[in-house]
Formats: C-alpha cells, structure tokens, sequence
C-alpha cells in the first residue's frame, strides 16, 4: 500500500471500517513507515480528547423559556380560531403597508413630476420614519434575544427619534433580560448623547446593571463623554460589595479620567 | 412521536428534556455562542409546535429534529450574522478572561484547544463532525439529516477528521 492510501486510511482503520484484506495492507504498511505512525498517533489522541469532551448543561432558562412557550401555545390552541386570518407577525404586516405607501407615493411622484412639493415628501418622511418605530417597538416585545437585538439596532435609521422611542430604549436598557439585549442599547442611545436628557438617564442607569459586561461598557462611555457628574455612581460602583472586581478595577480608573 | 403531531402537546415537555442538551451542545459548537444556542433551542421547539404536523413518522424523530436544527442554524446565520459580529466578541472574551484568572485545569486547557481547532473548520466539516464523533450519529442517519448519500458522509467525517487532527496539534 502507498504511503497516501495508507494516510487516508487512519481514520477508517480506527474507526474499524476496513475491510479484511485492507486492513492487513494498512498494517503491512504501517510497520515501516513513521510518517503514518505518527498520523495514527495523533489521531488516537485526538479521538481520545474527543471521547472525554463532556457535553454543557444548557442554562436552566432554557426549560422555563420552552415551558412558556408550551403554554401560550396551548392557550392559542384552546382560542377560538378568529385571530388567525392575516398570517405573519406585525413586522411583516407593518412592512407591507410601508412598502404600498412607497410605491403610491413614487407613482405619483411619476404620474405629475413637476408639481411635487417638498411639504409632501416631508410629509412622507415622517410618516415612514413613525412606520419605523413602531416596527422597532413591537419587535421589542418579541421573546427571542436575537429579535430585540435587531429591533434596537434599527434605531441606527433614527435621525431625531422621538421622546417616546429614546423612553423605550432606555426601558430596555434598564429592564430585559438579556445582556445582549441591553448591550445593544446602550451602543444605540449613545449615538444620541448630544441630548442632555439622555445623559442624565444615562448616569441614572447604572442604578439597574447587574452584568459587569453592560457595566464596564457605561462605565467607558461614560469616559468617553468626560461626564463628569458620573463619578458619584462609580464610585458607589467601587463601595459597592457585589460588584465584581473587574468592574471595580475599570470604574477606579474611570474615575481617575473624570476627575 | 407521532402522539405529539396529533395536537398532543404534553408529550413535547418529555422530547425537550430528552433533546435539549445534546441540541444545545450541537449549536454551541457550530456557533460557537452561548446566548444564540439558547435562543436556537427555543426557537427550534417553537417551530416543533407550529409544524408538528408536518412529521409523517417515516423517519426517526431525532433525524426530524436534526434537519430542522440545521434549517434553523443556516437562516439564522445568513440573518443575524451582520448585527451578531458586534456583540460576540465582548460577551465570549468576558467569561474566558474570568475563567483564566482562577484554576486553569490541563482538562480546560485541552477543551479549549479543541474549541479552537474546531473554530478553523468550515461549518459543513463541522455539523458532520459534531454529528458523527460527539454525538454519536450512524453514517446513514447523518445521510438522512444532510440529505446526501452514505458514502459521501463518510468520506466528509474522515476529511474532517484529519482536517481537525491537523489544526490541532498545529495550535499545539
């Protein structure tokens, strides 16, 4: 047998495919050659390390995430069938009348091009950008991580988001459940940091983070904004005996910066 | 099975408790993120209720379960990807770091290498490989959940393999 059918072979041989006559050649080989000897070393010690991988419980959430689920999904089944009639969740929905009222407006806009006013297309403006949040608002409200995630991220299409979507945005950041979650919200509310208002409910926020991940993320946006009246709350950060002391060492030198 | 496809839903609570680990296990590995494994299983028994009806029994349950966890991973991946990349890499590099700092075992060590050498294979090496060696999956059902033949699936597991032999004892 040659050396390369030999080293295809390893695999096989261990995993006890080969047939009679194969294996006997694969043997015959392998007692002269140390290339392959070496390759079926490691093999067997990579199926070894394989063999003692221990699978990872899932986190108990898991369990208590299905059994909501199950539930709702039996309340739904017990309902009387009227719901039912416009399949699809209201992303799609909401999308669909967007989607109309753009190829309305372009048609008309094609039909008498010379009397398009800029009123209107401002008008148009508002309206798409009042579509867009209330799309972002009822994804917010979605069960999965991921959804809310994305939900947050729209708020990057926000030129002036109104009063009650930065409201929204600073619930999520104080209130979901996921890190990610509130992660994500803190990247978008920062991006509208030039508002007074939002710094303040900023400052404010670290009175709701519990995760040293969301934590240390305020914590250096706080640095980078040079808020200085955010020290007081870094430093009940630092006197704090819950905080990890991660967290403790990057508020601790947050402090330094800001004072 | 066949009682759950018949509306039964009390009979899904005994397949979760059956199935979530080793489905939780097969996104982590894919994935490589915890948070997105959890949401996956969920989501996952989430489509199980909605197309229970759609399972005619002429597979195996698990083989059923399997080839929608893929249909499942593959759409996430093409939709998430773009808003995921951001927040990964503060989440992950925040619980190894902690990890590191305390006792640092030659298991964990090991582990960690493997995670490593299976993060440089591409997916489709991957979920044969995660399939076949970790989960413990007959070549013809892994035909079945990948919809190939036999022996296509046996000489990807055995390319796999030594792709994976490679990269880890290179990272070594």
């Amino acid at each position: 047998m040659e050396c390369r059918e030999c080293q295809d072979r390893v695999v096989a041989y261990l995993q006890k495919e080969l047939g009679d006559l194969e294996e006997k050649q694969f043997k015959e080989h392998l007692k002269s050659c140390e290339n392959c000897q070496e390759i079926l070393k490691q093999t067997e010690e990579l199926f070894s390390v394989v063999d003692q991988n221990k699978e990872i419980e899932p986190p108990a959430t898991l369990k208590a995430r299905f059994l909501d689920d199950l539930n709702k999904e039996k309340s739904r089944l017990n309902a009387p069938v009227s719901k039912q009639v416009f399949p699809g969740t209201i992303f799609y929905r909401v999308a669909a009348s967007l989607a109309l009222l753009v190829v309305g407006f372009s048609a008309g806009m094609f039909l008498n091009q010379k009397e398009t006013n800029v009123s209107e297309l401002a008008d148009l403006k508002s309206e798409v950008q009042s579509m867009k949040q209330m799309v972002m608002m009822s994804m917010l409200r979605d069960e999965s991580a991921s959804e809310r995630i994305q939900a947050v991220s729209y708020v990057e299409d926000f030129n002036q988001p109104s009063q009650e979507v930065i409201q929204t945005l600073f619930n999520t950041l104080n209130k979901d459940e996921s890190p990610n979650v509130r992660l994500a919200a803190v990247r978008a509310l920062e991006k509208f940091s030039y508002d007074e208002s939002v710094r303040l409910m900023l400052i404010k926020s670290f009175e709701f983070q519990t995760d040293p991940v969301v934590q240390i993320t305020l914590i250096n946006l706080m640095v980078e904004l040079e808020e200085k009246r955010a020290a007081m709350k870094l430093q009940q950060l630092i006197d704090d005996t819950e905080t990890e002391k991660i967290v403790r060492d990057q508020a601790q030198i947050g402090i330094q910066i800001l004072i | 099975m066949l009682q759950v496809s018949n509306d039964d839903l009390d009979k899904l609570e005994p397949l979760f408790d059956r199935y979530q680990k080793p489905l939780y296990n097969f996104f982590l590995k894919l994935s490589g993120d915890a948070d997105a494994s959890e949401d996956l299983v969920q989501n996952l028994f989430i489509r199980i209720m909605k197309y229970k009806n759609t399972y005619r029994g002429d597979h195996k349950f698990r083989t059923w379960i399997y080839q929608m966890a893929r249909n499942l991973f593959y759409d996430y991946y093409k939709k998430e990807v773009k808003v995921r990349d951001g927040f990964l890499k503060v989440e992950t590099m925040g619980d190894q770091d902690l990890v590191r700092e305390e006792d640092y075992s030659e298991i964990e060590e090991r582990e960690e290498k493997l995670r490593n050498a299976m993060d440089q294979l591409s997916d489709d090496k991957k979920e044969v490989l995660i399939m076949s060696k970790f989960q413990g999956m007959k070549y013809e059902e892994i035909a079945k959940v990948t919809d190939t033949s036999v022996s296509n699936v046996k000489v990807k597991v055995h390319r796999a393999i030594n792709n994976l032999r490679e990269v880890y004892f290179q990272i070594a």
